[in-house]
């Protein structure tokens, strides 16, 4: 009889250890969905409708200073960028192209997430920037609750959040630019 | 000490017999994945993957008999650490592979999991030489131990499927977004 409960127990042991695999790897699986996915991305951010917070830094390729309230004038198309990450690589030739594109009608400034100036001489080798960049000043970034890059984030001329999300082609960058008032009267043609 | 011997000898036997029965029903697959880990030139690779399932499951009845234990867990052990050796080597190249430790019974693919169970799969047996060197008791295969073995077993093919259930959704969801 002894030795049956001994058994049993050890058995019942062995049944807990598998059931609580499982419930890790469900556990695992939800973090998943519920913060990789371009649904739970696209909830990164400021809400849209709330103003972004103050923040203040000079920029890393023109020296200039920037504040919240040089970005007031016109819609401002905020990117985050870091890195070590291609895809913010890749995007650069787009931002690019949009600032031409856009000129006088958006502002463009992108947030370089970290401050190693080093990391970002390389990233901007052979990949010149037409706007400005300006390294995380004061953890803007999470001040912006930005967890994953290229994320950005359309202000209009108030600095209310109009529109945000993933930022890695030159589709989301017009559909994030799509949002702002002047570009809708562009596109109207008034 | 009998039991834990009883039950590490039934689940290392248990297991081995288990994971090389699939390998042998496909073992054309199985050659053709040993060659694809691309550790040992090709021809070599051929007769390895030919040779290896069959290694394992003798290595794995030997184990049941107490004259044969020695050299069946050494075998294990040697064969263990060379699996090792190409698994790291597969990590080191960033490939994804299928592991084929099961043949085609459960699809898992080469990663820390893999090593993590090998590196348990080495320490058990490494028990078993000791105990069965330092001849501290007889075994006596109890029904309890030869149930517990198996459930052992069981056990680590049931955290392999989860593991690779896991991933393969996880890699569903990394490809959808």
């Amino acid at each position: 009889m002894g030795n049956i409960l001994l058994y049993s127990n050890i058995l019942l042991w062995i049944i807990q250890l598998i059931v609580v695999f499982s419930i890790i790897m469900i556990f695992k699986q939800f973090g998943d969905i519920y913060l990789k996915s371009s649904d739970a991305i696209s909830r990164d951010g400021i809400p849209i409708g709330d103003e972004i917070p103050k923040f203040q830094g000079l920029s890393y390729n023109t020296g200039k200073y920037f504040s919240k309230k040089d970005l007031e004038k016109m819609p401002t198309l905020i990117g985050f960028i870091s890195p070590n990450c291609p895809a913010c690589k890749d995007m650069i030739p787009d931002w690019n192209r949009a600032i031409t594109k856009y000129k006088g009608k958006v502002n463009f400034l992108l947030i370089g997430v970290g401050q190693n100036r080093d990391q970002y001489n390389e990233f901007l080798k052979n990949r010149p920037l037409k706007g400005d960049l300006i390294l995380d000043p004061d953890n803007v970034g999470q001040a912006f609750r930005v967890r994953v890059t290229p994320f950005a984030i359309m202000l209009d001329e108030k600095g209310v959040v109009v529109e945000k999300g993933l930022c890695n082609s030159e589709q989301h960058i017009e559909h994030l630019i799509s949002y702002s008032s002047s570009t809708k009267l562009m596109k109207k043609g008034v | 000490m009998s039991n834990i011997l009883s039950i590490f000898i039934t689940f290392i036997s248990a297991f081995f017999i288990i994971s090389s029965i699939p390998k042998i029903i496909n073992l054309k697959g199985f050659i053709t994945l040993t060659a694809d880990y691309g550790v040992v030139p090709g021809k070599v690779a051929t007769i390895l993957g030919a040779l290896f399932p069959f290694v394992e499951l003798i290595l794995g009845i030997m184990l049941i008999f107490p004259e044969a234990r020695v050299l069946a867990a050494t075998g294990i052990i040697i064969l263990l650490v060379g699996f090792q050796y190409a698994v790291i080597n597969v990590l080191k190249t960033g490939k994804t592979l299928s592991c084929g430790c099961y043949g085609k019974l459960i699809d898992s693919k080469v990663d820390n999991f893999t090593i993590l169970k090998i590196r348990i799969l080495i320490l058990i047996s490494l028990y078993i030489v000791a105990m069965s060197l330092l001849k501290v008791e007889n075994t006596l295969f109890k029904g309890g131990d030869i149930v517990i073995g198996i459930a052992l077993s069981i056990t680590i093919l049931a955290f392999q499927v989860l593991w690779s259930t896991s991933k393969q959704s996880r890699e569903i969801l990394k490809n959808t977004n």
